[in-house]
């Protein structure tokens, strides 16, 4: 009762101690026409660089058309007879089209020596291919996209995106990229008995991770297995360092006199084991062919 | 309290004062208004600023939760646009209002989206034999070094899996720091070079060191010792091999030193069954 009554006398604290603070504003009236606008206009300023502008601009990229290439839309009549056969057509085409692409893409990454990603959302499966061969297919538990994706169906912008393989620009993780252990070589027998390390199976933390690859897009990967408490430190820097990277990228554009861009965001759900194997295995410049559940 | 006869001083009538029961305020000076009006200032940036550090890290959720309530398109791009009699009808382009025309589907129209869909249809099955095709048909072998798993396939299908045991990742280095050695497995495509039975090994440098050892000569015969690779070992290039080991509680560790070794039954069926030039996959 003590405790509780202390904790509700601290707010009433706070606001005593904040009216106090911002009396000004009650006794100078002038201050009030410098206090407002310095703190309101930041924040718009901010919210229509960061936010409304690079919609504007992500909607007004969606319609681009290739330069100098006729082009043609199929609409959808809602009045016509025929609407039921022209979302039949539309829907056949755009999933043929996106399966050319994705086929098309994996032959591209297939010429490279490296291992690739080929993420199937379609079949909820996540697979490291190398040379054109799954070596390692993983089932995906459940995934999130975020819906700039839908604004890019039956957009010319779609097509041009998924045209080629996306290419790994940066990666951060909860866990080593390469977990080396540093041994000094022993003076003598003796020593070296004495420091004679015992095989044991390798410690397996919790894995979360994210890729960011270039066409603004961004994969983020997290295990299906709950997290154990000694993870929690380990997984808040790992939140922290994508939110120093989101300020950083955000600044840089802005040194660059540019806007924002809009990233697309997969975030996937998988087993331990095929998180920390897909992680390791990938290289820097990995490339990665995805395939999205487009439905109309 | 005496007023001063400055005429800098003006005794200010603010709202507080006005209020009943409030005390009268100070005198205002241009030297505390200055320091008001500062204070103002630098209050509403500091807390203008972390607003606007609150917009900047939850920007993508805002961006997100405007696009989902923003309408998508009604149209889908065709690329390259229908060909047939009459062309200018049916060029579209997005500034078309498509709720003012009149748009049916034309019986050629149709005709020509079918052909399209078939012409469609045939390169997607091309594209999907040309990719099958990249899966070798004869044996190869998958090494998963993270779990130290083999799978020994053959197209599509699984002839065998087992454990192995795979680079420690452990880098050593010499005393006085001048050299240094990581053992690891190295990852991508190889080839088996070589078939060998009853295999020696010539250790390398390394091997010593590790022991506190004196580093023989090159071709001293303290480098060469057999029996310790097992009956058979398949040489993928670059000194690295996949043999046998005496260590078979440890198989399923990561302890090699960038080699790869398996218990005696996976090794004769590997040895059996991949050929000098098959492939072998390490991820």
């Amino acid at each position: 009762m003590a405790v509780a009554s202390k904790l509700l006398k601290i707010p009433m604290a706070l606001r005593q101690r904040c009216s106090r603070k911002f009396s000004f504003l009650h006794d100078f009236t002038r201050s009030r026409w410098v206090f407002w606008p310095a703190l309101v206009i930041p924040a718009i300023a901010l919210l229509v660089l960061v936010i409304i502008l690079p919609l504007h601009q992500f909607k007004r990229q969606l319609h681009r058309t290739p330069p100098g290439v006729p082009h043609q839309f199929l609409p959808i009549d809602a009045d016509s007879t025929d609407f039921s056969e022209l979302n039949r057509f539309s829907s056949q085409l755009l999933q043929l089209k996106l399966d050319e692409l994705f086929l098309n893409s994996q032959l591209i990454m297939a010429k490279t020596d490296s291992i690739g990603l080929i993420l199937n959302l379609i079949d909820s499966t996540i697979s490291l291919s190398l040379r054109g061969v799954n070596i390692r297919s993983c089932p995906i538990s459940s995934y999130k996209i975020s819906r700039g994706f839908h604004h890019l169906k039956g957009e010319p912008q779609l097509f041009q995106w998924l045209s080629r393989p996306f290419i790994l620009k940066e990666d951060w993780a909860t866990i080593p990229k390469v977990p080396i252990t540093v041994r000094k070589a022993p003076r003598d027998t003796i020593e070296a008995q004495k420091y004679k390390i015992q095989p044991a199976a390798p410690a397996r933390p919790d894995v979360y991770f994210t890729l960011q690859f270039d066409r603004n897009l961004i994969i983020k990967v997290h295990q299906t297995e709950p997290i154990v408490p000694r993870s929690w430190l380990r997984i808040a820097f790992y939140y922290l360092k994508s939110y120093a990277k989101l300020i950083a990228a955000t600044f840089e554009h802005f040194y660059h006199l540019k806007l924002p861009e809009h990233c697309y965001s997969i975030e996937i759900s998988i087993a331990k084991n095929d998180a920390t194997a897909i992680y390791r295995a990938l290289p820097l410049h990995a490339e990665l062919v995805p395939r999205l559940p487009i439905e109309r | 309290m005496a007023l001063n006869n400055d005429p800098n001083i003006r005794p200010v009538r603010s709202e507080a004062s006005e209020r009943p029961g409030s005390v009268p305020s100070q005198p205002e000076t241009p030297q505390k208004s200055g320091r008001i009006m500062l204070r103002a200032f630098f209050l509403g940036t500091g807390i203008g600023f972390l607003l606007a550090w609150l917009v900047i890290s939850a920007a993508p959720i805002i961006r997100d939760g405007i696009l989902y309530l923003m309408p998508t398109s009604k149209a889908l791009y065709l690329g390259q646009p229908l060909v047939g009699r009459n062309v200018a009808n049916r060029m579209v382009t997005k500034e078309t209002n498509l709720a003012d025309t009149n748009w049916t589907v034309r019986n050629w129209d149709r005709i020509e989206l079918k052909a399209r869909l078939q012409r469609l249809q045939r390169s997607v099955a091309s594209l999907q034999q040309r990719v099958e095709r990249l899966t070798p048909s004869e044996a190869y072998l998958i090494i998963d070094t993270s779990d130290n798993l083999i799978f020994l396939m053959k197209g599509k299908r699984l002839l065998h899996q087992g454990i192995c045991s795979t680079g420690s990742y452990i880098m050593l280095k010499s005393a006085d720091g001048s050299e240094k050695w990581i053992f690891k497995t190295p990852r991508g495509v190889r080839r088996i070079q070589a078939k060998i039975e009853d295999p020696v090994w010539r250790m390398p440098d390394w091997a010593f060191i590790e022991e506190g050892l004196p580093v023989p000569e090159p071709y001293a015969r303290e480098r060469y010792e057999s029996g310790v690779l097992g009956d058979y070992a398949l040489s993928l290039g670059d000194g690295y091999l996949i043999h046998g080991t005496l260590y078979q509680r440890f198989l399923g560790l990561p302890v090699t030193h960038g080699c790869v070794r398996l218990a005696d039954k996976e090794l004769e069926i590997v040895y059996h069954t991949l050929q000098v030039g098959s492939k072998v996959f390490i991820y």
